[in-house]
């Protein structure tokens, strides 16, 4: 068993779709799919063409490139004209668009921006350039933090005096309280991310059928994980039966992985954060902790570790920024092509809202795939 | 402490581009807190300090270079089972879309 073809067999697909159309009601349900990968291999498997429409799919803020906030970007423009700087950074952010320009638009003026594919790679840069400052770009879910712990525990016990860390990490069971709370939301399930889970567990989603009596299910991101998490909704919300389902059960367990919380909450503090399109939401971000301040690259830079756009800098904004839906696309009020830029001067090769950057993003999802 | 075949290693321009994938990888070898790790043809050194009693032949998903849980086989072919099993259930409404 390799963990992938046998989740994309053809024949057990065609079956759980059937199985979801003869299960589905007749009025319109809409399922929030939470992470950036599950949208966008909903679309690229064509998982949308197999289901009734009146299931509708939403969106949620879960790609972290997406949310995070436009002054980040600019910090981050801001240290790499530092010529004493290396940054380094997943290769999903290069593109996000700033208030003025991009990581990826400076990249060849400066020469000092670098694609990792791991906070580990950070760290090798920083052996290998004992006289710069590297600064590697935290950015991610619960999946990413434990990672990035690990890196700065590796980096405290290599002695390592010039790698630091630009913290912009989220909590998803944070965000997903902040969209229960708008009462503009009509949502009948969540379909819960499953890398998340392999980390946080199931728990941590208890509240959501608890408190707000809407089903959620862990879901993994092959087209048979999808469906399976699908139909297993589906069952809740005919049955009206609300709780936490885990179809992801091979990977996710109830408790999750005890070691990476306990480094996450060895190296970092829960703190507000604002995300781009939705603004701030309480405890739902990770801050280094005072005792690795060393690596923070927040404090040693002093650039802002708080995100948020006074009103001078909403006057710098561009027309067309000011015109970008995407916050209402990350709580899924609207659809993307509802967006005026969409398709029309917001594309993958020239985004101008966070959505449209990532290959996770919705609007990205929906140019290549539903356009 | 960082092996050398972290230094140089194959770059996979669908890794580096995908932040939050994550993917599949069986372990070959362990050393240290790192281990080799293969998916198809694909072979890298990753970090696996975040399962501490991982075992050599076992399969974990793996995210930007770091082991972060293993795969369950049972659950797994049990979740494949399941689909395989669900009676088609009917609420008379066949053909609506």
């Amino acid at each position: 068993m390799r963990y992938i073809d046998e989740f994309r067999n053809k024949r057990l697909i065609k079956k759980i779709a059937e199985k979801i159309k003869s299960l589905a009601p007749m009025t319109t349900l809409n399922i929030m799919e939470v992470c950036g990968t599950h949208t966008q291999n909903f679309y690229r498997f064509g998982l949308d063409k197999l289901l009734p429409s009146n299931i509708k799919f939403i969106s949620g803020p879960g790609c972290p490139v997406c949310v995070s906030p436009s002054n980040y970007i600019d910090s981050a423009l801001q240290l790499a004209h530092n010529q004493n700087v290396i940054i380094t950074t997943f290769g999903d952010m290069l593109r996000v668009p700033g208030r003025e320009t991009s990581l990826e638009k400076i990249r060849s003026k400066t020469g000092n921006i670098r694609i990792v594919y791991s906070a580990l790679d950070a760290l090798i840069i920083a052996k290998q350039n004992p006289g710069k400052k590297v600064v590697f770009l935290a950015v991610g879910f619960e999946t990413t933090a434990p990672t990035i712990a690990q890196t700065i525990l590796l980096a405290e016990r290599e002695k390592l005096k010039n790698l630091y860390f630009y913290s912009s990490l989220r909590l998803i069971p944070a965000a997903m309280e902040f969209l229960l709370k708008d009462k503009r939301l009509k949502i009948s399930g969540f379909l819960c991310p499953g890398h998340v889970c392999a980390i946080i567990g199931t728990k941590p989603y208890e509240f959501i059928p608890k408190r707000y009596k809407i089903g959620c299910c862990v879901a993994g991101f092959e087209p048979l994980d999808i469906l399976e998490g699908i139909y297993f909704l589906l069952r809740q919300i005919v049955g009206n039966k609300p709780r936490v389902q885990n179809q992801y059960s091979r990977i996710v367990t109830k408790g999750g992985n005890l070691r990476a919380q306990r480094i996450i909450s060895r190296v970092f503090k829960i703190q507000d954060a604002y995300w781009r399109g939705l603004g701030k939401i309480r405890y739902s971000g990770l801050g280094i902790k005072r005792e690795f301040s060393q690596f923070d690259a927040a404090r040693h830079f002093s650039v802002s570790s708080q995100f948020s756009l006074s009103g001078r800098q909403r006057g710098v904004l561009s027309f067309q920024q000011k015109k970008c839906r995407c916050g209402e696309v990350l709580k899924g009020l609207i659809t993307p092509d509802k967006c005026a830029l969409f398709a029309r001067g917001c594309h993958p090769d020239n985004p101008l809202g966070p959505c449209m950057v990532s290959s996770e993003g919705t609007c990205s999802a929906y140019y290549k795939y539903r356009r | 402490m960082i092996p050398a075949s972290l230094w140089a290693r194959p770059r996979s321009q669908i890794l580096i581009n995908k932040m939050c994938l994550a993917i599949p990888m069986k372990i070959k070898s362990i050393k240290a807190g790192f281990a080799v790790a293969e998916a198809g043809r694909f072979r890298r050194t990753i970090n696996v300090q975040l399962l501490p009693s991982l075992k050599i032949g076992e399969f974990v998903i793996a995210h930007a270079g770091f082991a972060i849980q293993k795969i369950d086989p049972e659950k797994a072919k049990e979740s494949l089972r399941i689909i395989d099993e669900i009676p088609l259930e009917s609420n008379g409404r066949k053909g609506f879309f």
